[in-house]
């Protein structure tokens, strides 16, 4: 056996056990929320209360609803990703 | 321009029929087995949209007309709630699937030990928060049916009992069939996606019309003169993050969106879908609430309601279709809210008001028939559904048409906010108690109460206006909008900070210096560790003895007969009873307590098998146990994951070993093979010559002479090669052993000297370099003279010159004892320098078999020395050996 391939079954062997991506999913699924949150917020909502408007609508409708969007979208993408990796999400333990 | 009142009511009571028509072969469907296609993820989110009701047909258009962007933060909320339902709303759903619960006070119940008090306060809590909801309903109902039929406010009772009665009975004919909450309400639900479905499609249809042909462009539409200042005096400060607050906790706390999102739900995989398809929803609904409002504010004449902005936009410019499809779909918005809120709330009235009081009627004794239970909640629960919807239709009479109503329905956001300290706390941390929670829970609703609720009724209901403004008695740090002088103009804000923060600073305080009964610490454990515990684990904890006949028959009285009698079957069989009850041990007594559980709450359920079922104890260890669970799961896995390490090292190991011996294994072979080729060169020349002198009766004595000595030559060169390989095979095996000290340099001096002497004088020139002078080492010196006799013969034989010159060095470097062998020959190409010294490598046809340089190796290593080859100085090969001084080796010792 060279090393390198042992070191890649070595590789293999932790992915098996616990997919890297997983726990950085569900530090995506808390961020997601507070980031939301922020965007939100009267300190950052408050800079695009302004005269300047978008395709006919104001700026901050336009930024509202972006935003919001963009949440969507990417919920979208975590709910399918956290779903390839839970399964039904059943029996899954979290520790 | 109006129409006609006949044509309004035969619309809508046509719309209400297809809703019926679709409930009810959806029911029948669902009985039958079928209608998978209502546990899909779409439907899912469809029922949740129970949450957009005339409130967000309406009452949105007409926030964003008074208040501009402010309306938005009602569906921002929800949406950051829904898009982190990874660590929210999914420990909800799953703990309600595992424990079978049936509304939110059931859940807060639950989790604080089955506690009836707790229930019966939630149920109440929530009942007096909805009233001014189901007003709001009635209202927008009302108003728009006014609106459209050009109806004056005088027809306001009317209108609003004949809507209140006509949901209540349809409430009833498909929400309150049967009592098991685990056969959902399919029909209710089917009815519920199509009227979201409508109302969605009501206002987009609104907004394209009034965007593209009341205004002509989304510019023009968000030109009103009114738009900039309403856009730009957003009050982005406290109120923008109290709506916020309120709607992100009513999302889960209000008891319809608690029945659709947790009670109804048939797959945990849903709520991924909900988690982005419902914030997608939420936009959609919310898209045309600004245009609508900007245009309706510039078109419409002064003084309009700006509530009813959706339905007389189209209604004053003379299209009545349109005007007729958004009625339909603010009408679509308020029934299904009713219904399903008038459901949510009858089961928690049933289940823990009624019920608690049939279970002394459990105790008489009289004629007990399967099923009376049953029946008497589910009549509990109809007659609860009339009084829910009398109470809103009396909210709706006492405050009058006065508020808007986004305004009226904040009063029960921040009502049911109530419950998001006990449930949040609950669920999340396992030191909340009982206590703790019944005395936040009442503080907050009293606050509610005192600084919004009550006061809503205006200055000619319960609080007179002298006390609103100066306090009761004129206390006047009593003051319901004032409370202690706190607070400014928004009294939202007011109560929902003082409410809240009360509620949870008392749960947290008293359950820090209250303590919990066991059955809390048990429901708190499986609450909070709901994902990493085995649902089924819990269930022997609780010890209790019960007679099979007594279980038998109260599960009969409140599942009817045939439910029961399945179940008590399922559960003979899983004992391996063929016929016969149960044996009634503690695992099936709780197991009994949970299926009633999803018929008629935890508390009840309790309560009731607590009747009958004696001895009730929780065993420590158990609990203990299960309360440690996370620590236990956390240590096994730890010790899993270092044993799966240890393992694999092992693996590894295991591995180089295998590979190690398949080299030996070869190197064995390949010696064998060696061993007897090298033997037989020369044992065929001593038989050859041996059977020429047998055979050849004429050989002259010289020739017989000559042969012989061929033939002792050739086995002199035998027993050589024998001794080589007893010698090789003897230091294969041999452990290092502590030789006598002896001087090394002599012993290269006799060694030159005995290498020598085979050869012609003349042919040899052997030359001293640098002396290191007396040298003592830890060897044998018969094997150390061996390497260096084997080394200098090398030396001679390899140079194939004329005159072989060898020139010999020694120094002390390092505390060694180093000698360098040089010629003047071929010397050694790179490649072959490591390979000379292995077993039978031989660079030429002349010397011996190969097997000097490794027996000189083994010699060497096992005096802790070493030996190498490189280059000479005249291009020839140079052999350092190098051999640890005896003061070396003992002190490395």
């Amino acid at each position: 056996m060279t090393p390198q391939s042992q070191d890649r079954s070595r590789r293999r062997a932790t992915s098996d056990a616990e997919p890297p991506s997983v726990s950085r999913l569900r530090d995506g699924a808390l961020i997601l929320p507070i980031a939301g949150l922020a965007l939100f917020c009267p300190p950052l909502l408050a800079l695009f209360a302004s005269d300047l408007s978008l395709f006919g609508a104001p700026l901050i409708v336009c930024y509202v609803f972006a935003v919001w969007a963009a949440l969507i979208i990417l919920a979208r993408r975590l709910a399918r990703l956290l779903a390839q990796f839970h399964g039904g999400g059943r029996q899954d333990i979290d520790l | 321009m109006t129409s006609s009142a006949n044509i309004i009511i035969a619309v809508c009571l046509g719309y209400v029929a297809l809703l019926f028509g679709l409930a009810w072969i959806v029911d029948k469907r669902a009985r039958a087995g079928g209608g998978a296609w209502l546990r899909s993820p779409l439907i899912y989110t469809l029922s949740l949209s129970v949450y957009c009701t005339a409130w967000t047909f309406y009452g949105a258009v007409g926030s964003a007309a008074r208040n501009g962007l402010e309306f938005i933060t009602i569906y921002l909320g929800p949406t950051l709630v829904f898009v982190g339902w990874w660590w929210g709303i999914r420990k909800i759903v799953r703990i309600g699937r595992v424990h079978g619960i049936t509304s939110i006070a059931d859940m807060i119940s639950s989790r604080f030990g089955k506690s009836g008090a707790l229930a019966g306060l939630a149920t109440v809590v929530a009942v007096v928060a909805a009233t001014p909801y189901i007003a709001l309903q009635l209202q927008s109902v009302t108003l728009s049916y006014e609106a459209i039929t050009g109806g004056s406010p005088d027809q306001d009772a009317r209108i609003a009992f004949w809507a209140a009665l006509g949901l209540g009975v349809f409430t009833i004919l498909f929400g309150t069939r049967s009592l098991d909450e685990s056969e959902r309400h399919n029909g209710v639900v089917a009815a519920i996606a199509l009227e979201a479905v409508v109302k969605l499609a009501a206002l987009i249809a609104v907004g394209v019309y009034a965007i593209f042909y009341v205004a002509g462009g989304l510019e023009e539409a968000f030109a009103a003169p009114e738009a900039d200042r309403l856009l730009r005096e957003v009050d982005f400060g406290e109120r923008w993050l109290t709506l916020l607050f309120l709607s992100a906790a009513a999302i889960i706390c209000l008891p319809r969106q608690f029945q659709v999102t947790v009670v109804e739900n048939t797959d945990e995989r849903h709520l991924s879908t909900a988690s982005w398809l419902f914030p997608l929803y939420l936009l959609l609904m919310s898209l045309f609430v600004l245009p609508i409002a900007f245009v309706g504010l510039s078109t419409l004449p002064e003084g309009a309601n700006p509530d009813l902005f959706v339905l007389t936009l189209p209604q004053t410019r003379g299209d009545e279709a349109l005007a007729v499809f958004a009625f339909i779909g603010g009408f679509s918005a308020a029934t299904s809210m009713v219904i399903v809120s008038t459901i949510a709330l009858s089961t928690m009235v049933s289940n823990h008001i009624v019920a608690p009081i049939s279970v002394r009627l459990l105790a008489r004794e009289g004629e007990v028939q399967s099923g009376d239970l049953q029946q008497a909640l589910l009549s509990s629960r109809r007659l609860a559904i009339f009084v829910i919807l009398a109470l809103g239709y009396i909210y709706f009479r006492a405050t009058g048409r006065s508020e808007a109503l986004a305004a009226t329905g904040l009063i029960a956001f921040c009502g049911v906010a109530q419950f998001l300290p006990p449930l949040l706390l609950g669920v999340f941390w396992r030191g909340a108690t009982r206590i703790g929670a019944v005395a936040g829970l009442s503080s907050g609703f009293a606050l509610w109460l005192y600084t919004l609720y009550l006061p809503s009724f205006g200055e000619s209901g319960v609080f007179s206006a002298a006390m609103i403004a100066k306090g009761p008695f004129g206390i006047e740090a009593l003051r319901p909008y004032s409370l202690f002088g706190s607070g400014g103009d928004d009294r939202l804000v007011h109560a929902t900070v003082w409410s809240v923060g009360i509620n949870t600073a008392v749960l947290v305080a008293v359950s820090l210096v209250s303590s919990m009964r066991p059955l809390e610490r048990l429901q708190a454990a499986l609450f909070v560790d709901v994902f990493r515990t085995e649902p089924s684990r819990a269930l022997g904890v609780l010890q209790r003895s019960a007679a099979s006949t007594d279980l038998y028959i109260l599960a009969q009285r409140i599942l009817g007969a045939r439910s029961a009698t399945e179940l008590f079957h399922a559960a003979a069989r899983s004992q391996g009873k063929t016929e016969g009850l149960p044996h009634p041990t503690p695992e099936f007594i709780s197991r009994l307590e949970r299926a009633l559980a999803g018929s008629i709450g935890a508390s009840s359920a309790h309560a009731m098998v607590g009747r009958i079922a004696d001895g009730e104890t929780i065993s420590m260890n158990d609990l203990v146990e299960i309360a440690d669970e996370n620590a236990k799961l956390r240590r096994a896995t730890l010790a899993l994951r270092q044993k799966s390490a240890e393992v694999e090292t092992t693996a590894r190991d295991l591995a180089a070993a295998n590979e190690r011996l398949k080299t030996l294994d070869a190197q064995k072979d390949e010696f064998l093979s060696q061993v007897s080729h090298e033997l037989r060169t020369p044992m065929t020349s001593v038989r050859s010559f041996a059977e020429i002198i047998g055979r050849n009766e004429d050989l002259t004595a010289g020739e017989r002479a000559h042969f012989a000595g061929i033939i002792q030559a050739e086995s002199e060169r035998l027993t050589r090669l024998l001794d080589e390989i007893r010698d090789l095979s003897f230091l294969e095996d041999a452990t290092p052993e502590p030789g006598e000290p002896i001087d090394a340099e002599s012993v290269l001096r006799s060694s030159a000297e005995i290498a020598v002497a085979p050869h012609d004088a003349d042919r040899v020139r052997l030359s001293w370099d640098d002396r290191a002078g007396a040298a003592m080492v830890l060897a044998d010196p018969d094997r150390l003279a061996q390497v260096f006799i084997n080394l200098i013969s090398n030396a001679i034989i390899h140079s194939q010159r004329d005159v072989a010159e060898v020139t010999l060095r020694s120094e002390i470097r390092d505390a060694a004892y180093v000698v360098e062998i040089s010629d003047n020959g071929v010397g050694v190409a790179p490649e072959d320098r490591e390979r000379i010294f292995e077993t039978f490598f031989r660079r030429s046809k002349a010397g011996s078999a190969g097997l000097g340089l490794p027996i000189c190796r083994k010699i060497v290593e096992l005096i802790g020395g070493s030996i190498s080859v490189g280059e000479a100085a005249e291009g020839g090969a140079k052999f350092t050996v190098v051999v640890p001084l005896a003061t070396a080796a003992a002190a490395a010792e």
